[in-house]
């Protein structure tokens, strides 16, 4: 129980660790510009930074926990019902436990997949792909089962889509295999030159 | 009544017809699955209504927000799973009710004290609006700026998160919002020579990886149902559900006061259905003769439940379509569809686009009239939605996900963005921020510099013009106000935390 509590505790540093992080490099990046373009990333930034090294200060001082850990609001002294509890956990994704924490970055594995899969091979072929894979490996639903949903949500896909709303939609990076579908797709620019 | 007139003709075009039918049924079976509800049902749709007439696509937005909680009342009475966190206090007697044969009556009071709720409320609406039209009037840029700080104040302080990390989080997503070009500069800031951040991070990627993909990542790692048990179909015939659609109004009283509760909350920003929920069913049993009642299958209390989460929606687009200031992640969605439909919120869409106004106002009444029918006619059987696996709905919310986000602007690395969004919203609330702050403080943050650096163009540079007009002093008082009302609650909850530990 300790070692989990520390875990999380050490989770939750990172964060308010990297938001800081990130608050810090508005802060002083704003010394790069003139005049009034700095004022609104100070006036803003300089309290979250102040707000955020309090939130880590708080979170290392048993003394301080209760204020960035209570709900700290007006509805402090209403206790809610465990019935509200216990949807309010299901819907915030709180309640994670240690062992679950294998589970989201599994999940998170896939939608990453899912992605480099698209970028290569475009939406045509990767949304099959990732459907019945996803289903056969992750749900663990029969492969004859997840062939008919993938099939079926394939139609869907191709009759919304490709007919109905007639988008043009990403074909990826191989090259062009099958015109308006597969391959032949050019990467937007991230950098100038790249 | 113009405008009145016309948005009416136009409702009943075949178009607007079927956009209210597409919202209508879209918010039915994303409030009837427990755990996805309208935000993530707004989020996925959102992308796809663009380049559409902004009038169909403010119908589909209202039709959703209308009709999700009703949607969510039909687990809760015959699952004793609320759909969404609105619908918590109609299990109390809803499923009671189930137990002893009487699911129909029970989704019939339900239904026709949402329909009745959400008519109260948007007849307030609009009877408010002309007035708000005027009020506006006396709002300068300084009032703006302290608006939008009380705006984020106040979701942080009514959605029962923590303060220090609400206010944070919007103060993230403010200057996240002050990347790329600036409409007050025209210069490009924070773009680090990266091109794809010439125009800044596009909202759509990021509403859609914190709001869908960061929830599909919680709801798979849970795996399961998110219903358990087996929904039941015996809802008792038409009978039953018409003797419940009658049987509302045998509690004119808890109808009136749940309608006006749900109106009210609604109203404040951040508080939302939920509370008004709970306020609603808190007060109708306390003004009751009969207490004992509640809690054990009295239709009273799912007509107190059910009318004050449908009524929140007339009060809740009030300070979205006033000052631009969206009070929970509906609004934020439907600010980010006034977004990406050239829509600004405020004096101009209230004297200029009232067409789009009386869109969103009777689309919502349209689509809970529909919805009124389909629980009557079909609520026994939709019921059975509620246990549709999980791992089928996951990669289905992926795909469209991901589609939907490259749709807007066919650039491959939005998609990026919202995965990338996706895994960091799930860590921040992980570690308690309310996303919801992040977001308003991203959708408001260029209003709030724009409005910030017009005061200081008026008054050349004297920053008193912040503390000196009547409207900026009275946002001022209410803003210390609830920082002092949350530090006390704070340092309580911290005694308290304390003296569990001792």
């Amino acid at each position: 129980m300790n070692l989990r509590m520390n875990r999380d505790r050490v989770l939750n540093l990172v964060v308010y660790a990297a938001l800081l992080v990130l608050t810090l490099s508005f802060v002083i990046g704003a010394r790069a510009y003139e005049g009034r373009m700095t004022l609104v990333p100070r006036v803003i930034g300089i309290p979250t930074a102040l707000l955020l090294a309090f939130i880590i200060v708080a979170e290392l001082s048993p003394r301080l926990r209760g204020l960035t850990h209570g709900r700290g609001g007006a509805a402090d002294d209403e206790a809610p019902s465990p019935e509200e509890s216990a949807q309010r956990q299901r819907e915030s994704g709180a309640g994670v436990d240690a062992g679950s924490w294998q589970r989201v970055l599994t999940v998170y594995g896939w939608l990453v997949g899912f992605f480099l899969l698209t970028l290569v091979v475009g939406f045509y072929v990767a949304v099959p792909i990732f459907l019945f894979a996803f289903l056969v490996r992750e749900s663990q639903v029969a492969p004859v089962r997840a062939a008919v949903v993938t099939v079926v949500v394939l139609l869907l896909f191709l009759l919304i889509f490709d007919l109905v709303l007639d988008l043009a939609l990403w074909r990826g990076l191989l090259p062009r295999i099958l015109p308006g579908y597969i391959g032949g797709g050019s990467l937007p620019p991230l950098y100038r030159g790249l | 009544m113009e405008a009145f007139a016309d948005a009416l003709l136009r409702m009943f075009e075949p178009a607007s017809m079927a956009a209210i039918f597409l919202g209508m049924a879209v918010g039915v079976v994303f409030g009837i699955i427990p755990g996805l509800g309208s935000v993530i049902a707004m989020t996925l749709l959102l992308p796809f209504t663009f380049g559409w007439d902004p009038i169909l696509a403010m119908y589909v937005f209202a039709g959703i927000m209308g009709t999700a909680s009703t949607g969510g009342a039909v687990p809760a009475i015959l699952l004793n799973t609320p759909g969404t966190i609105a619908n918590v206090c109609t299990t109390f007697d809803g499923y009671p009710m189930t137990r002893r044969g009487e699911g129909g009556r029970a989704l019939g009071l339900a239904a026709s004290a949402s329909g009745l709720g959400t008519l109260f409320s948007i007849i307030v609406l609009a009877a408010l609006l002309p007035l708000a039209t005027v009020m506006l009037m006396a709002f300068g840029p300084p009032d703006i700026f302290w608006l939008v700080i009380l705006g984020l104040l106040a979701v942080t302080f009514a959605s029962r998160q923590n303060m220090a990390k609400g206010l944070a989080a919007g103060g993230v997503g403010i200057l996240i919002a002050m990347i790329g070009s600036s409409p007050v500069f025209a210069k490009i800031r924070f773009g680090l020579g990266a091109e794809y951040l010439w125009d800044g991070i596009d909202v759509v990627p990021l509403a859609v990886g914190f709001f869908a993909l960061s929830e599909l990542i919680a709801y798979t790692s849970r795996g399961g149902t998110i219903a358990e048990g087996e929904a039941s179909l015996n809802v008792g015939g038409i009978r039953q559900l018409l003797r419940g659609a009658v049987e509302v109004f045998q509690y004119k009283g808890i109808l009136l006061r749940g309608s006006l509760i749900g109106t009210i909350t609604g109203a404040i920003p951040g508080a939302g259905g939920a509370v008004a929920n709970f306020l609603s069913y808190t007060s109708a049993k306390q003004a009751s003769k009969t207490p004992e009642l509640f809690g054990t299958g009295y239709a009273g209390g799912i007509v107190a439940s059910e009318s004050a989460n449908d009524a929140k929606d007339g009060g809740i687009l009030l300070p979205t379509l006033t000052f631009g200031i969206p009070g929970n992640g509906e609004m934020v969605i439907m600010m980010t569809a006034f977004i990406l439909h050239g829509i600004q919120p405020g004096r101009d869409l209230l004297v200029n686009r009232t067409d789009i106004v009386w869109a969103i106002i009777l689309g919502v009444i349209g689509a809970q009239v529909l919805t009124t029918i389909v629980l009557l006619g079909a609520g026994g059987w939709l019921a059975k939605l509620s246990v549709v696996p999980v791992r089928y709905i996951a990669p289905l919310v992926a795909v469209l996900s991901f589609i939907g986000v490259y749709a807007i602007r066919s650039n491959i690395w939005d998609v990026l963005l919202a995965v990338a969004a996706a895994i960091g919203g799930f860590a921040l609330r992980k570690a308690g921020f309310p996303l919801i702050t992040l977001v308003i403080g991203f959708v408001l943050g260029g209003e709030a510099e724009k409005s910030f650096i017009q005061s200081l163009q008026i008054s050349g540079g004297d920053y008193m013009v912040f503390f000196t007009r009547p409207v900026s002093i009275i946002l001022i008082i209410v803003i210390i106000g609830t920082l002092g009302w949350s530090l006390r609650g704070a340092l309580r909850a911290n005694a308290r935390a304390r003296e569990v530990r001792a």
